[in-house]
């Protein structure tokens, strides 16, 4: 930890970059895509992002951003000073500034505490526009790790009932903590012929429930799975749904209005319709 | 002979007997004097009378009613009967006005938080799933009441659950219990209440309450 403080010292520069955790409650709702994408989108459009993998012992978006064969050092080893902490950053070569601090995956949560996380993050925030964390399920130490330097919170959600409540346990806990996050949140997995159906939570129940801002939607894709097991996240396809729902996340945490997509099954039969008309197959 | 200086008086009645105890003398004085008196006052043979005591405002703990009902049980021609004292401690009046004590909970109750009071709880907001509201008076929620409730915890019937939509996951008032999967109302009751009424526990709307649960909400709006 001395080291990171020397850190702070030697490398004081004017940046006052936003720190923003991933949260769920939840396993597999999609926490590691959601950074990851969000980070990628922020690079996409110019900023300097880091994202910090603090899901120790089950790391996994190193793989999301195939950097998973780069990383040599990681949060751990920072913590316990067995390297400094730009040493254990991974560049990511497809952006001008996108760099990733993995997590251990050998060691488990307790092998770093809250307020050597939130050294370490506001020590980042001095070099990066923004910080992204991404926070392991549960709501033990490990999400206590991730939230401890984290200014905002993006809580992620699917249409189920499970996710719900465990949202909402995790939007209760976030509003109690110490520093008083307000969390936004992000609809994932969205199936509008079955929320149409009543076979799933539609977005209104969602909202009612949870009453907090709802940042954005993300269809249900299979090119979600196919980008993360690509090691290239699905917002840098132009083309894709799932990536433009991310991309329009990442402009409202930039304070831009974008008007939510349109999930109506009858606007997707007439968007498949067109992609097909566009591949000559009708 | 002298007069011995009395601090028991008895005084008869329909029902029995009522001792009223002096309420400045102390213990020792009052039961050396009642003994002597309950043994000036049996009779042979006779029906035993009960006995009432009353100690105005005298506290009398644990230890004085045992010494009382044992001196009482020596004599077969009296019964122990109770007693009544116009004094109580914090802990009985916190009790007694516990169920009429009102707490409020700004915002929302989420899952996993649990608000447990003495007394009955305002939530100004909803009451979501898996956060759970127990109160030993009444429930209200501003908002929808999605979550578990109980109220009337410790036993008071007059207790109601009010939201302005209710659709709980679990209910109980008292002892009895409501389970959304076997019980009506499956939907949501938008003004809802639910109450103790003579079949158990019964659903309405908040206006169609009866007078009985309204007295209740009389008198509170009264004190303000």
């Amino acid at each position: 930890m001395e080291q990171v403080k020397e850190q702070v010292h030697r490398e004081a520069k004017t940046k006052v970059g936003r720190a923003i955790v991933v949260t769920s409650g939840k396993g597999g709702v999609g926490k590691t895509t959601t950074t990851a994408n969000i980070g990628t989108a922020l690079a996409l459009m110019g900023h300097s992002v880091c994202l910090v993998d603090t899901d120790i012992g089950l790391r996994n978006l190193d793989i999301v951003l195939g950097l998973d064969n780069r990383s040599i050092y990681n949060i751990v080893d920072v913590v316990t000073g067995q390297c400094k902490l730009h040493q254990a950053l991974v560049r990511d070569k497809r952006f001008e500034e996108m760099y990733l601090l993995p997590a251990a995956q050998s060691k488990d949560k307790s092998s770093v505490t809250p307020d050597q996380v939130k050294e370490i993050i506001d020590t980042l925030k001095r070099d990066y526009d923004f910080v992204l964390i991404d926070c392991p399920a549960g709501i033990e130490q490990g999400f206590m790790n991730a939230i401890a330097g984290a200014d905002e919170a993006i809580v992620v959600t699917t249409p189920e009932k499970a996710a719900v409540q465990d949202a909402d346990r995790i939007i209760g806990m976030l509003e109690r903590s110490d520093r008083v996050i307000t969390p936004k949140l992000v609809i994932n997995r969205v199936r509008s012929h079955m929320m149409e159906s009543g076979d799933m939570l539609d977005i209104d129940e969602i909202m009612r429930i949870l009453s907090i801002d709802l940042l954005g939607l993300i269809v249900d894709d299979e090119e979600v799975i196919a980008a993360s097991h690509r090691g290239v996240p699905v917002t840098m396809n132009p083309d894709n749904r799932a990536g433009l729902g991310y991309r329009n996340i990442t402009r409202r945490i930039l304070g831009e209005s974008v008007p939510l997509l349109d999930l109506s099954s009858k606007q997707e039969k007439g968007f498949f319709l067109k992609l097909k008309k566009m591949l000559g197959l009708k | 002979m002298i007069e011995r200086k009395r601090f028991v008086t008895m005084k008869g009645h329909r029902t029995g007997l009522a001792v009223h105890v002096n309420e400045r003398c102390s213990v020792e004085e009052f039961l050396d004097d009642l003994e002597l008196t309950l043994e000036e006052k049996s009779v042979e043979n006779g029906r035993a009378v009960p006995i009432t005591f009353f100690f105005g405002r005298r506290y009398v703990d644990e230890g004085v009613l045992t010494a009382l009902e044992s001196i009482v049980a020596r004599h077969d021609s009296f019964l122990y009967n109770g007693y009544e004292s116009d004094c109580i401690t914090k802990e009985e009046a916190k009790a007694l006005y516990g169920d009429r004590t009102f707490h409020y909970f700004g915002g929302t109750a989420r899952s996993g938080q649990v608000l447990d009071v003495e007394g009955s709880i305002v939530v100004v907001g909803d009451i979501n799933p898996g956060a759970v509201v127990r109160a030993t008076g009444s429930i209200y929620c501003l908002g929808a009441l999605r979550g578990t409730v109980h109220a009337g915890k410790s036993g008071y019937q007059d207790a109601v659950i009010a939201a302005s939509i209710l659709q709980p996951k679990w209910l109980s008032i008292c002892d009895i219990v409501y389970h959304e999967i076997e019980e009506e109302p499956a939907e949501a009751l938008d003004m809802g209440c639910a109450f103790l009424g003579e079949s158990g526990l019964e659903f309405s709307r908040l206006q169609t309450v009866p007078q009985a649960r309204m007295d209740q909400f009389a008198i509170d709006s009264e004190r303000g």
